[in-house]
């Protein structure tokens, strides 16, 4: 058990590497999966306008000073939706996790089902240092987002300028990142032989392997005492990348081999 | 529908390039930047070698001077996007408004840019702005018409936007095949029809290759008259081969004539072209399984039934 404990605190450190994974889909109101016939609309070019200069900035500190630039201004914007999502994101470049809950949450409020959004949250849940009863909530609540984004994924209608190959590769890499949100739920639940499933449809679906993935699946085979699976898991980690989970995944395959 | 509203932005390309470049007249003479640059991005643009002329653009708006004249922000904002950068676009062209330009063609590119970022309340209003600053251009009136019939299937608004476009032009051929094709919507064949043959005589008299018409031509005269509809359809695919659409008529034709084989061969050029068009995979499934192809048929019918899943309804 001390070594389960030690090794879901390396969870952690894989966050922000796990979130870069994210692909362009995460950009709102111009990414793929908005319908045309449903695109929120702006009511004046000066809304517009600010809502651009959010999209376009680059540095996460303006880009969050900006939307509560915007939500004071446009308070019934239709953009405003979105416009938390980007903010969710900044907050998440600055592994930010409170900001992430909050302006996803907002997000959220007003774009019920927005995917992308409820990936995020899914994902950086698992990823608070909070303890108790209130940590306990958010892990069920983010047990939620991510059974919310699977369903989602299967009921949205996709634009047709999207093709067929971009999405079905777009949709498992969506899904993957819900089952390894489940794991990861699970893995600090303390349900290693669900945070095993999960990890492993994650690992299987993703159309583009993911080294944090196997980083995760290995650590949780460690955990269920499934050695051999285990150095399988870190091994394809160590491969894949990037630097830091190969550091860590070599690290704990050294651990193991000492083990023997 | 969906390869019309895609047939929008190329026309908006042919419009920009037959109506605008001529625009560009005197871009030296009218502007307060430095007359050799702007010679320069003036000779760039004719020549249309557009990515050496928004690179130049991006350097002269650097210098603070030229960063206030209102027509470098509008070539900057069009050749950006005719770059496909959108966001960068409409900044420029925003630029060029605050800084007192309000010329019909600078609310119409910004107009159709925010078209295509799917902005409909500020295309609407960009194309009012347009109809006001030239009350005898028929493209504003024009493109609303297209807003109407490919985003809102609005009919009726959009015949009304087409006719106010001819009564300015009437040999504006685009308007004249999109009032058809908005006749047809309504149910008034017969006129739509005359339409279309005005359209067809238009563009032979113009020599512009636009397919659309024959296409329309072809559909209307598949039941009573297949044999004629085969002649338009066949036009039409020769025409424009890139449009699925016109693949999918000449489908219809030779399916109507018996003659299944022909009718695959043109269905799969369309698929080919609009993969994500579950309607021309309906029609393979139905003639593989008249020619008793039941592997086939039942290959085609899981495709619909995949992309009816994953894009709904056509």
């Amino acid at each position: 058990m001390a070594n389960s404990n030690s090794r879901l605190k390396f969870f952690t450190p894989v966050l922000a590497l796990t979130l870069l994974a994210s692909s362009v889909y995460m950009r709102g109101q111009f990414g793929p999966l908005v319908d045309p016939a449903y695109t929120p609309q702006a009511k004046s070019q000066e809304e517009f306008d600010v809502y651009l200069q959010i999209l376009t900035e680059v540095s996460p500190k303006e880009i969050i000073a900006q939307v509560e630039k915007f939500a004071s201004a446009y308070p019934a914007s239709q953009l405003l939706g979105t416009a938390y999502q980007h903010q969710m994101l900044a907050y998440r470049e600055l592994n930010d996790l409170q900001g992430v809950l909050e302006a996803g949450g907002k997000s959220l409020r007003l774009l019920t089902d927005n995917v992308t959004t409820l990936l995020t949250l899914a994902s950086a849940i698992p990823n608070t240092s909070m303890s108790g009863p209130a940590a306990a909530e958010l892990l069920t609540q983010a047990e939620e987002y991510a059974h919310r984004a699977l369903r989602g994924l299967h009921r949205i209608h996709v634009p047709r300028e999207v093709s067929l190959e971009r999405w079905e590769k777009l949709r498992d890499q969506m899904e993957a990142q819900a089952h390894e949100a489940l794991g990861h739920v699970a893995a600090k639940q303390g349900r290693m032989q669900i945070a095993i499933s999960e990890f492993e449809m994650a690992t299987e679906k993703n159309p583009e392997p993911q080294g944090t993935q196997f980083f995760r699946l290995g650590l949780a085979y460690l955990s269920a005492g499934k050695q051999e699976s285990a150095r399988q898991a870190l091994q394809k980690a160590a491969e894949l990348g990037p630097d830091l989970i190969t550091q860590r995944a070599l690290e704990e395959l050294q651990k193991l081999g000492r083990a023997k | 529908m969906g390869e019309h509203l895609q047939d929008s932005r190329s026309l908006l390309a042919l419009w920009l390039l037959l109506f605008w470049l001529p625009g560009c007249d005197g871009l030296a003479q009218t502007s307060t930047a430095a007359p050799e640059t702007m010679k320069r991005l003036e000779q760039l643009i004719r020549k249309e070698q557009w990515e050496q002329a928004l690179r130049f653009a991006e350097q002269l708006v650097l210098v603070e001077t030229n960063s206030q004249e209102p027509m470098l922000q509008y070539w900057l904002g069009f050749l950006r996007w005719r770059q496909q950068d959108r966001i960068k676009a409409v900044q420029a062209l925003r630029s060029a408004e605050r800084l007192g330009l309000s010329a019909a063609f600078l609310h119409k590119t910004l107009g159709m840019i925010y078209f295509d970022l799917r902005q409909f309340t500020l295309f609407t209003e960009q194309m009012e702005k347009a109809m006001r600053a030239d009350a005898g251009d028929p493209e504003p009136h024009f493109h609303l018409g297209r807003y109407f019939e490919s985003v809102q299937h609005n009919f009726g608004r959009a015949l009304e936007c087409f006719e106010r476009a001819l009564r300015l032009q009437p040999e504006h051929v685009q308007s004249i095949y999109y009032k058809g094709f908005c006749l047809e919507m309504l149910g008034k064949q017969e006129q739509a029809l005359q339409n279309y043959h005005l359209a067809v005589q238009l563009l032979k008299k113009e020599g512009v290759r636009f397919s659309w018409p024959y296409q329309a031509i072809a559909r209307i005269l598949l039941s009573a008259d297949p044999e004629q509809a085969l002649q338009w359809a066949t036009e039409a695919a020769e025409l424009e081969p890139d449009i699925a659409a016109n693949h999918l008529v000449l489908a219809k034709v030779h399916e109507r004539s018996g003659k299944l084989t022909e009718a695959i061969d043109a269905l799969h050029k369309a698929v080919q072209r609009n993969p994500t068009d579950g309607s021309a995979y309906y029609m393979l499934f139905r003639l593989y399984k008249k020619l008793g192809r039941s592997e086939a048929a039942e290959a085609q019918l899981r495709m619909f039934e995949k992309l009816k899943a994953i894009y709904g309804e056509q």
